[in-house]
């Protein structure tokens, strides 16, 4: 019994973390409509600062609040080269990714451990082992503000870039200083998520970002069989995808099977959410 | 409906493959009495593939099928690792876990502090802030003799002036092995060139600048470079000079040389290790790390030939084989 608990907290701890990147694909894809491929950059930039930072004595939670803001700027570089040098978006994600992998190496190298300092999660003593905890409440707190922040006229104008920029322009306002912010507060956000993974596993490596698209993608694609608004439904995609990732190592077949396997998982559970709502379409 | 029967057909697939998965797992676990040992391997690569059926094939002859082993990869991701690494923590009829490769023990031993961690590809795990007084981590690293490389590449290829580096700067263990290296080499009046490559795709084109500029190839310890090693030998073959690699395996894939660790031996060493800890009931931390023994230097005897080397008379022992082909 406990051993299946363990297994499932780890399974919605690294969901929770994930689920920031999820909001933040959210934003770019969802509301701006703009496919933001530099947020597996900020992620590792999030991370590679946050073990400089800690290694060199800073406290985490300033080092999280200059994360967010330097992650900040790597959605400001993907913005600038899209709306002032006029890239192609998927273009300007891709530069801005690979001249991080560069950045990260250069901050933290190839892998830096944290080695006992002082992280988000000691803050409350003896809940090292059960890191859920504080995870969860500060996750649902992000994401609140998120979504009040979405409601919000701001919030309401990051919408309409995607809907209707032509409304933008009717209002007199510059749809590009707004895809630019947007594309800021996605990569803030992974950025952040990547510095609160470092804190989790205690080391960074510069190998923990790749994959990280995917990971934030699939999630966003789960949660959508659940709710298309922002909310709950985001966490629980992330974790979703994690729980999948975890079902394929519990099958325990060959190795090299593993992948097919966490494929055949997402169709099935795609597949069966489309197939319920065709039923209650029938029945309404 | 169309689409409802591609769904239900899928559906089915599906739930026929996982069937026989966990039918499949059933008769694996039907041994229940026996110790299993969880291996988390990196990536696959045939250096780290090596490493784990020395392991796996000096334990099933060792123990008398009193220990099983379970084989995890994960392949490549890290975050893959993680979830590997919090499984193998949680199940309790996993005894001991043996990590593959630096990325694979960090995942292990930020979660798992009490199972012995039996360690193999590990070039520096000092480095790692991870061995203490009490630890439970035991094993071989693969750090190589890199005088001993430099010397042999010095009477053997003495001609050579410029050496390029082949390395994954994204790597901590090649990174620590360049830096001696470099000291080495300079110190044996040989210029070094670094040449560093993140991704597989960039290797043909890294490795054509490199082969213009330097009169031989050397690469260290490196999961990319180990990865990519066919077509390295490749266009190093075609330019006619000699690549120098730093596991034995790269040989037979044709690299000229290797004064390397052979990875099927240090599988073999841990899981000596490894019976003794759960045997002879030994603890981790009272059995230090050893290191892979390297002071055999492989020689690719068609490529020799080839290129015209005649092989001065060294100390070390040489060993010639041929490339499967």
């Amino acid at each position: 019994m406990l051993s299946e608990w363990l297994i499932i907290q780890g399974i919605v701890e690294r969901g929770l973390i994930f689920s920031i990147s999820v909001m933040a694909i959210y934003i770019t894809s969802r509301i701006i409509r703009f496919d933001d491929l530099s947020v597996e950059g900020s992620f590792g930039l999030g991370g590679a600062l946050m073990a400089l930072l800690l290694t060199h004595n800073m406290t985490w939670l300033l080092a999280l609040a200059l994360i967010t803001i330097a992650g900040a700027c790597a959605g400001l570089a993907t913005g600038l080269l899209h709306t002032k040098l006029k890239l192609n978006n998927l273009i300007s994600g891709i530069v801005v990714t690979t001249a991080l992998f560069s950045i990260n190496l250069k901050i933290a190298g190839s892998n830096m451990v944290l080695g006992g300092k002082t992280t988000l999660f000691n803050i409350i003593p003896g809940v090292i082992n059960m890191k859920i905890v504080i995870l969860l409440p500060a996750i649902c707190a992000l994401l609140f503000i998120i979504k009040w922040f979405l409601n919000t006229e701001c919030g309401f104008l990051f919408k309409a870039v995607g809907d209707n920029p032509q409304m933008l322009t009717n209002l007199g306002k510059n749809a590009h200083t707004y895809t630019i912010a947007a594309l800021m507060l996605a990569n803030g956000l992974t950025a952040l998520a990547g510095a609160i993974f470092v804190q989790y596993v205690g080391y960074f490596s510069i190998w923990s970002s790749v994959g990280i698209l995917i990971i934030a993608l699939a999630g966003l694609i789960l949660s959508e069989t659940f709710g298309r608004t922002f909310g709950f439904s985001l966490l629980i995609g992330a974790i979703l995808y994690q729980a999948i990732i975890a079902a394929t190592f519990e099958f325990n077949v060959d190795p090299e099977w593993n992948k097919l396997i966490t494929a055949l998982l997402i169709i099935v559970m795609i597949a069966l959410k489309k197939h319920s709502s065709i039923f209650t379409q029938r029945q309404s | 409906m169309k689409n409802k029967n591609i769904v239900i057909s899928i559906l089915i697939i599906s739930a026929i493959v996982v069937a026989i998965i966990i039918n499949k797992n059933r008769q694996k676990n039907d041994n229940s009495s026996a110790i299993i040992i969880g291996i988390l391997q990196t990536a696959s690569h045939p250096a780290l593939d090596a490493a784990r059926e020395g392991f796996v094939d000096t334990i099933t002859k060792n123990s008398n099928g009193t220990i099983n082993c379970i084989v995890y990869n994960a392949e490549g991701s890290m975050i893959n690792a993680h979830a590997i690494a919090q499984r193998l923590h949680a199940d309790d009829s996993i005894k001991a876990i043996y990590a593959i490769a630096t990325p694979a023990l960090q995942a292990i031993a930020s979660v798992e502090k009490t199972k012995p961690i039996l360690i193999a590809a590990v070039s520096n795990p000092h480095d790692l802030g991870i061995i203490h007084e009490k630890t439970n981590i035991c094993g071989t690293t693969d750090m190589i003799d890199i005088p001993g490389t430099i010397k042999s590449i010095k009477t053997i290829l003495p001609y050579v002036a410029t050496i390029a580096l082949i390395y994954n700067p994204s790597e901590s263990n090649s990174v620590a092995q360049i830096t001696i290296m470099d000291k080495e080499l300079r110190r044996h009046s040989i210029t070094p060139l670094h040449v560093g490559i993140t991704t597989e795709i960039e290797v043909p084109q890294a490795i054509a600048s490199a082969l213009s500029k330097a009169d031989a190839l050397l690469a260290p310890t490196d999961n990319l470079v180990a990865s990519a090693m066919p077509i390295i030998s490749h266009l190093a073959h075609q330019a006619q000079k000699p690549l120098i690699a730093s596991h034995n395996d790269a040989v037979k894939q044709g690299a000229l040389m290797a004064r390397g660790v052979d990875y099927y031996e240090c599988g073999k060493a841990t899981a000596g290790i490894a019976l003794q800890v759960l045997c002879n009931g030994k603890k981790p931390y009272n059995l230090p790390i050893a290191p892979a023994k390297s002071d055999t230097i492989m020689i690719n005897k068609q490529l020799s030939d080839e290129l015209g080397i005649t092989i001065a008379k060294i100390s070390d022992t040489i060993m010639y084989i041929n490339s499967n082909k």
